[in-house]
């Protein structure tokens, strides 16, 4: 998937890049990123809440550092890929339906081993608008929902 | 008569050094500058015992406090397609 940004093309896949900022004053440590793209029929029924991570990440995101981006792409099971390599044949090409919706979570933690999420939700209108996502109607998820049970919001 | 022989018993009771006595009886053979000294020691261990409340439950809210204003906090600065 190249950086090319603009409308997608029905047939072909494409991906949502989200860009990321620490805009707090401290560093926040052991960042892990949870991102999906969900397109037409998918939505909502394949909209669901992931679990608590058991694993840690060594990512660092310092305040001021510029900003991290990660992408997520049009695959057939958005919740079996998450890494940055996709084969050819999990991608899914958009079939012009919308709505396109990308949501997730980063989850990281302070200094003392606080731990902190950002919940991710927001819906493509055109290549320059996007609306953020408070709920994800008609499901009764909302936003809030996709982070972690504990962890300050 | 049986009264006699109770007084008489608390009386042994009360005069036997090696045995417990009571805080029952402790505080009633106490002299009264002696009750004094307890009631305000008593009155000094609750106030101090207060006070470290209060101090503990002050720096737990100050250390809060700086937590919540020193968080980190990552948020979505922006959206866009990436296309082939």
């Amino acid at each position: 998937m190249t950086k090319k940004t603009g409308p997608p093309t029905v047939g072909q896949p494409f991906g949502i890049t989200v860009e990321l900022k620490n805009l707090g004053k401290s560093t926040a440590r052991h960042v892990y990123i949870h991102r999906h793209l969900l397109f037409g029929k998918q939505y909502p029924s394949k909209l669901k809440v992931e679990p608590a991570d058991v694993q840690k990440t060594s990512i660092v995101l310092e305040p001021g550092s510029p900003s991290q981006f990660t992408t997520a792409v049009s695959v057939k099971d958005t919740y079996q890929i998450e890494s940055i390599y996709v084969p050819d044949d999990a991608f899914l090409p958009w079939d012009g339906t919308m709505p396109i919706i990308v949501f997730g979570r980063v989850t990281y933690e302070d200094a003392f081993g606080n731990l902190y999420c950002t919940p991710l939700g927001a819906a493509y209108l055109d290549p320059n608008s996007w609306s953020n996502l408070t709920d994800f109607p008609p499901s009764k998820i909302s936003l809030s929902d996709l982070c972690p049970p504990g962890a300050v919001q | 008569m049986e009264n006699d022989r109770k007084d008489a018993q608390r009386s042994s009771r009360d005069n036997q050094p090696d045995k417990k006595k009571s805080y029952r009886r402790s505080w009633r053979s106490a002299s009264p500058l002696r009750k004094l000294e307890i009631i305000a020691l008593g009155i000094g261990a609750a106030v101090g015992f207060g006070y470290l409340g209060v101090t503990v439950w002050g720096n737990l809210e100050t250390k809060w406090n700086f937590q919540a204003d020193q968080r980190p906090h990552i948020a979505p600065v922006s959206y866009s397609i990436s296309i082939r």
